[in-house]
């Protein structure tokens, strides 16, 4: 009797609101929550009933109901009422025993309770009485009373909620009715997110388990979410510098990327891809340097395949033959090879769009895609979870140099694995694998930094405290002064500094 | 004689407020460096203008599922979480928001709440407070 109702049944019903006549399985109380707030949060009711796990008072497994002492006649005193249900047919069962004989009377009476949309806040109608016992003497405090009443004709099996009241009645003594095992015919019909009112109908399309109103491709059943990071209608940058292991000039405008991610997962919370859009806005870098992502945490083989990068058949970089970079443990992509070869040296000043003066080159789009899911089936090395992959987890990079182990990440991220270690620790890196630093100073400057509101970057040569006027107050301060510093206010930026 | 106990008058004054501790005094404090290569940062600085924050919800563990769209919403309207949730699962998922975000909006089913960002989580439990009666 304390099994657990079948998950992925209730799930349906409960879902779409459905009424399966015959097979709407059943609503059970068993205590064995051991807390009566966690059955109020399923909408069932107590009045003067509360649970135990006395020994002496348990019927079965660990906890049951107690009662009040009942010395009330009326149905109103002490009682259980179940959720909204659509009633199915057979018996309601339930156990109950008294804690001790001093008394005079004992009974239980059932009533069910339509919905009434007139009467709030419960929008109960008047309880009407269906069932009453009334206990002969002597009473038991040992065995206990096993009991099965019919659901009434005229609820059995309705589409409309009803609730189902087991009311304790009884005058004289102190006895107490100890109770367990309720099962109850029928389909939970309470919206617990609703102040407990009956279900509201909703539309489930593609019959993925996610309503429409909720649903981002109602008509697609391999398909429920999108999130967006930073959001739907804005850009995070990120910015480095490309001199690494020497400090360079801290303009951050060597490579200056912005990103937006959007993950798609279906309604297991799979993802089914995630769509990353790059703007490459400027290279102030003599360099030719390259960009990519790794999936921090995700073997590669996890990953269908990926489209949507630039890379020249002829550049450092191998790929596999589903777009990932080669010789990779984690999923790494390499969106493009050479930012001069996509965005053109516009022939004058130093770099691309960083030099005030020089003509500006038009930025240059990718929209990369990786599948990890395709009509439902993963990847050989298995499905990707949500969870598993946060947006923290794209881990950006450069490639400086045109030198594949010439590798770039924000400060703390990890390499991929074809870093050229042997950087570490030269110049001005204080990379520290075994404490867990990567890619900072000794005074923990980094190379990168990525802005998730956006980024004007600073122009050719102006270390981005002269851009950004409070940066150096942000920075020593751990990010706690001054977290709007890249804003636009009074006092906040030099505009003349800024690209 | 009245002009002389005048000047020592003055002399003692001058004396004694010259050795007053001056408790209006800055105590020395490290200048703000105006050159980023003289800048330090503390160690675990990320040079990012996000926070991480850890959404922890706990579940009611119930006998009766419930399952609908567990979503986190930024005042602008983003969508910074969401999934299928089953009210009776605990959940824990880090994600990443402008750091300047104080609060998010939790939606499921027809409960919308809003939640506060307190020491780097956000947290919310399904199990009601019991009413008493």
């Amino acid at each position: 009797m304390k099994s657990r109702i079948s998950h992925s049944l209730f799930s349906l019903i409960v879902i779409l609101g459905l009424n399966h006549s015959g097979a709407k399985g059943q609503v059970i109380l068993n205590c064995e929550s051991g807390n009566r707030a966690v059955e109020q949060g399923s909408c069932w009711a107590f009045g003067s009933t509360s649970y135990t796990n006395t020994a002496a008072q348990v019927i079965t497994g660990n906890w049951s109901t107690r009662s009040n002492q009942l010395t009330n006649p009326a149905p109103t005193a002490c009682w259980i009422k179940t959720p909204w249900m659509q009633m199915g047919s057979g018996n309601i069962t339930f156990n109950a025993r008294f804690e001790s004989t001093a008394g005079t009377t004992r009974g239980i009476e059932l009533y069910y309770i339509a919905y009434d949309p007139t009467d709030p806040p419960y929008y109960e109608a008047e309880p009407v009485q269906f069932y009453t016992y009334n206990w002969p003497k002597p009473w038991s405090t040992t065995v206990a009373q096993q009991f099965a009443v019919p659901i009434p004709a005229e609820i059995a099996n309705s589409s409309d909620p009803f609730k189902i009241r087991v009311s304790y009645v009884g005058t004289g003594g102190t006895a107490r009715i100890n109770s367990d095992d309720f099962v109850f015919p029928g389909a939970y019909y309470s919206d617990p997110t609703n102040g407990c009112l009956p279900l509201a109908g909703s539309v489930d399309t593609d019959g993925d388990g996610v309503a429409d109103t909720d649903d981002d491709y109602p008509q697609d059943p391999y398909r429920a979410y999108n999130t967006f990071y930073p959001s739907a209608v804005s850009y995070g940058t990120v910015a480095f510098e490309d001199n690494w292991p020497a400090k360079g000039d801290y303009d951050l405008n060597d490579v200056v990327v912005d990103y937006r991610i959007k993950h798609v997962a279906n309604a297991q919370n799979q993802l089914v891809e995630s769509v990353v859009q790059l703007i490459m806005k400027a290279s102030g870098a003599s360099f030719r340097n390259g960009f990519g992502f790794s999936l921090d945490g995700i073997a590669s083989n996890r990953v269908v395949s990926c489209s949507g990068h630039d890379v020249a058949a002829n550049s450092i970089f191998n790929l596999t033959s589903n777009g990932l970079e080669q010789g990779q443990t984690n999923a790494t992509v390499i969106a493009f090879d050479n930012f001069y070869r996509l965005m053109p040296y516009p022939g004058s000043g130093v770099g691309i769009n960083t030099t005030p003066g020089a003509p500006s080159v038009a930025s240059h789009d990718l929209t990369i895609t990786l599948t990890y899911m395709v009509n439902g089936v993963p990847a050989s090395g298995g499905a990707v979870s949500s969870n598993q992959l946060p947006f923290t987890s794209f881990n950006f990079f450069i490639v400086a140099k045109q030198t594949r182990g010439r590798e770039i990440h924000l400060p703390g991220y990890q390499p991929t694995n074809l870093v050229d270690a042997s950087y570490f620790g030269q110049d001005d890196d204080d990379t520290q694998p075994s404490v867990g630093k990567y890619y900072k100073t000794v005074n923990n400057l980094p190379w990168g930094i990525n802005v998730l509101q956006g980024f004007d970057y600073p122009v050719e040569l102006a270390p981005v405290n002269q851009a950004y006027l409070h940066f150096i107050e942000w920075a020593e301060s751990g990010g706690t002064n001054y977290p709007d510093w890249y804003g636009s206010g009074a006092g906040y930026r030099d505009n003349s500094k800024i690209y | 004689m009245k002009r002389h106990v005048t000047i020592l008058s003055l002399i003692l004054i001058v004396l004694f407020t010259s050795c007053r501790k001056d408790e209006t005094a800055t105590p020395d404090q490290p200048a703000t460096p105006t050159n980023i290569s003289d800048l330090k940062a503390p160690s675990g600085f990320s040079w990012s203008t996000s926070q991480s924050v850890t959404i922890e919800v706990t579940g009611l563990k119930s006998n009766i599922p419930f399952v609908r769209t567990l979503s986190f919403i930024a005042a602008d309207g983003t969508i910074v979480f969401q999934q299928t949730h089953n009210i009776n699962d605990d959940l824990t998922a880090v994600i990443s928001i402008p750091s300047e975000v104080s609060q998010l909006r939790m939606k499921f089913g027809q409960l919308s709440t809003d939640l506060p960002v307190v020491n780097g989580k956000l947290t919310y439990s399904f199990i009601p407070v019991d009413n008493g009666e």
